[in-house]
């Protein structure tokens, strides 16, 4: 008889036994997805993750804070609420107040005289914005004060578009100038010639976007350029909720097929049934090639469910990288599994200790928190969790934009627990005496 | 048939097995008598060749060592746990044995359907061993045993845990299997069963074998005698005989006898006897 005809048996057996255990078919399959799509809801408003719960007071109510606070309003991932005493002044120690409850992410105060010191930035008399920020949220204040330079600009850039705004900031600089006695003679003259300048351009630029606005495309003059981009590229974040909580998704998946595997294993040896094999005789090798098949086939197939319910939002940056990822995931979990069987002899302990020590590790490795929502110490310690690897390689190909390099890094990982776990636990299941 | 010699087996301080030998004959039923942990199913475990005895030697005749895979696959087992899958069906347990043995799928179909119809599992073939009472599942154990219709059959307590009834059924299974032809190897510590279905029997305690032979030679050789109790006008007489008869006709003449009853010395006897224990203690 062939050495693989039993493998496939036997694989097709636990298989079949996988899906008619209700329970084992319920954690490797349904309670992945459920996180998937709980958390993937939750999280999902605004499209993009995580949103920043942001409170504006507005002391200053004029149209540039106005624009301002619409402006952040329409920030992707920040979710604003204007903070409005009902008439009375807003008051931000209040707001503060509920940044310290946790209600709010963070507080943005636009000060009195937010849309006068826009008009006097030439004067050099800066944009004043105070935020308090709750500091569990370090990672966020960097991209919130990204946000706000920008937006800040982007308000600069409408005094300047508009004729009427802009010549009145540039009069009122060149009023400060005049009356500024310290100035000595040359750079008076120097700073005319800049303030002309800029009075020209403005001129010109408040021409082009009347055209430009009628002719439907807007090329708005910016005083500054800013350049954002390095913040972008550190944030670099998911792309829509699912591609975070679908890679969880898919590490409870392997959890739960895991477990299921290694305790069928268990139970081949308890039940007697490892006895029929072995006089069959099917070698122990064999029998475990067939576990191993089996549950690498599991480990595949609620992987690749989950990303297939995850490609309905998001669409990974590479195909062919999510699926090195998944075989990789598959065949570390598979080695795991093996691991797991020979821990305990019997079922309950098996299935006990294993979902125990999983469920630690799969805490710690991401499959509740997201890495990126860690602190930098737990990030670390975070990296003897196989699942950390998992979750990383996926979102790799998915949004982290990881090219194949990149991409050795988790896998090679992944490959050295499968191998370890497969070797150790095929070592001792080989050992291991069975009688009737 | 199988030929155990002065097997030794050891576990840490525990003496499983201390020099133990056996000779089965083919096509007996042979009987393996012996309380709990005396080691009768680790001597099936080194029959089978699962587990290497620390000394001694393991033949099968004419089908060489079963510790080779080729000897082994004339062996059929029953283990002593119930070594089915319970989330699948009698008639799906059954296939995949089969197909471990590398049956040809059209010569399963009708062999299975053969053994479901042995053990009277026909119209529960389709339920799931999970759901089946005791007895079942010991029926289904053997029938898993025989799929490949081997010539020596090894049955660890097949009918531990049952009722009266199914053990009625898997003693008549045994006696089919013997009209067959196989040679089956019996553990068991009920004496009954034993000294109902057994062509010859082993006694052993502490993983020894104490004595050998058909039940007859056994009682015969190490039961004591016959004990006649009778009950007469002047009280119970109890009375110690080789010939329960003779001496009950003696006793005749003498009139009076209310009452009278004969205890044959049994298996149990054997047994007590030989260790001055009682099987099931
Ligand atoms: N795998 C094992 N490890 C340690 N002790 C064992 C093992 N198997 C059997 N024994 C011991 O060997 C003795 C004989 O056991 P066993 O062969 O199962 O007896 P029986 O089948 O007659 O009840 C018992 O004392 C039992 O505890
Ligand atoms: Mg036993």
């Amino acid at each position: 008889m062939s050495f693989f005809r039993p493998i496939l048996a036997i694989a097709r057996k636990d298989l079949l036994l996988l899906l008619r255990d209700r329970i084992n078919f319920f954690f490797t399959f349904f309670f992945p997805m459920i996180i998937g799509l709980f958390f993937g809801v939750i999280f999902a408003g605004g499209g993009s993750l995580p949103t920043i719960r942001v409170g504006v007071v507005d002391l200053d109510g004029s149209p540039a804070s106005r624009a301002m606070a619409a402006d952040l309003a329409a920030t992707d991932g920040l979710s604003v609420q204007l903070i409005d005493a009902g008439g009375a002044p807003p008051d931000p120690a209040a707001a503060a107040a509920r940044v310290r409850r946790g209600e709010l992410a963070a507080v943005i105060t636009l000060p009195k005289g937010f849309g006068a010191g826009m008009k006097s930035m030439l004067r050099g008399r800066g944009l004043a914005i105070e935020g308090v920020i709750d500091p569990t949220r370090k990672a966020q204040a960097g991209l919130l004060a990204g946000k706000l330079n920008e937006l800040a600009f982007r308000q600069l850039s409408r005094v300047f578009e508009d004729p009427a705004q802009s010549r009145e900031m540039i009069e009122g600089a060149r009023a400060d100038l005049r009356a500024d006695r310290e100035v000595d003679p040359v750079t008076r003259a120097a700073v005319e010639v800049l303030f002309s300048a800029i009075d020209g351009l403005a001129r010109t630029n408040a021409r082009r976007a009347g055209a430009a606005r009628a002719g439907g495309a807007g090329n708005g003059f910016r005083p500054v350029e800013v350049q954002l981009k390095e913040v972008a590229a550190d944030d670099r974040g998911p792309p829509h909720s699912f591609a975070i909580t679908f890679p969880q998704a898919a590490v409870w998946g392997l959890l739960g097929c895991c477990v299921a595997f290694a305790v069928s294993l268990v139970q081949e040896r308890s039940r007697g049934t490892l006895i029929r094999l072995l006089t069959a005789p099917v070698g122990r090798t064999q029998v475990m090639l067939a576990k191993a098949l089996a549950c690498f086939a599991t480990a595949v197939t609620v992987q690749l469910l989950m990303m297939a319910i995850m490609a309905a939002r998001v669409s990974p940056q590479s195909w062919t990288l999510l699926a090195v990822a998944v075989l990789c995931g598959a065949a570390a979990f598979t080695g795991i599994m093996m691991l797991l069987a020979v821990i305990s002899k019997t079922e309950g302990g098996s299935a006990g200790v294993g979902r125990g020590a999983l469920l630690l590790l799969a805490m710690f490795g991401g499959g509740s928190i997201p890495l990126q929502f860690m602190p930098d110490w737990m990030q670390a310690a975070s990296s003897v969790s196989p699942f950390k690897w998992a979750i990383l390689a996926m979102e790799g190909a998915i949004w982290r934009g990881y090219g194949a390099s990149e991409m050795l890094l988790p896998c090679g990982v992944l490959l050295g627990f499968g191998a370890a776990g497969f070797g150790l636990g095929a070592r001792v299941f080989r050992r291991t005496a069975t009688s009737v | 048939m199988l030929v155990l010699t002065d097997i030794r087996k050891s576990f840490g301080a525990t003496v499983a097995v201390d020099g133990l030998s056996l000779r089965v004959g083919r096509g007996e039923v042979f009987g393996l008598l012996g309380p709990n942990g005396a080691g009768k199913s680790t001597t099936i475990s080194i029959a089978i060749g699962l587990l290497p005895p620390d000394s001694g030697t393991v033949t099968l005749e004419g089908l060489g060592d079963p510790r080779h895979a080729a000897a082994r696959r004339h062996i059929g087992v029953a283990p002593q746990a119930l070594a089915i899958y319970d989330d699948l069906s009698a008639a799906e347990n059954l296939l995949f044995i089969g197909r471990m043995y590398g049956i040809g799928h059209r010569a399963l179909r009708g062999r299975v359907a053969d053994l479901l119809e042995l053990v009277g599992l026909t119209d529960r073939a389709r339920d799931r061993a999970g759901t089946f009472s005791g007895g079942m599942k010991r029926r289904l154990n053997l029938a898993a045993a025989i799929v490949h219709e081997p010539p020596l059959v090894l049955l660890d307590e097949p009918t531990a845990g049952v009722d009266p009834q199914s053990r009625n059924n898997l003693l008549e299974l045994v006696r089919t299997l013997r009209a067959r032809g196989c040679t089956v190897l019996y553990t068991t510590h009920y004496m009954e069963e034993a000294q109902r279905l057994c062509d010859r029997v082993a006694i052993i305690d502490r993983g020894r074998v104490l004595a050998v032979g058909t039940v007859d030679e056994l009682i015969a050789r190490h039961g004591g005698r016959s004990v006649l109790t009778v009950t007469t006008d002047s009280g119970e007489r109890r009375i110690e005989t080789d010939d329960p008869l003779r001496e009950l006709a003696g006793l005749m003449p003498g009139g009076g006898i209310a009452n009278m009853r004969i205890d044959r010395p049994d298996l149990e006897s054997v047994f007590l006897h030989l260790t001055g224990r009682l099987l099931r203690d």
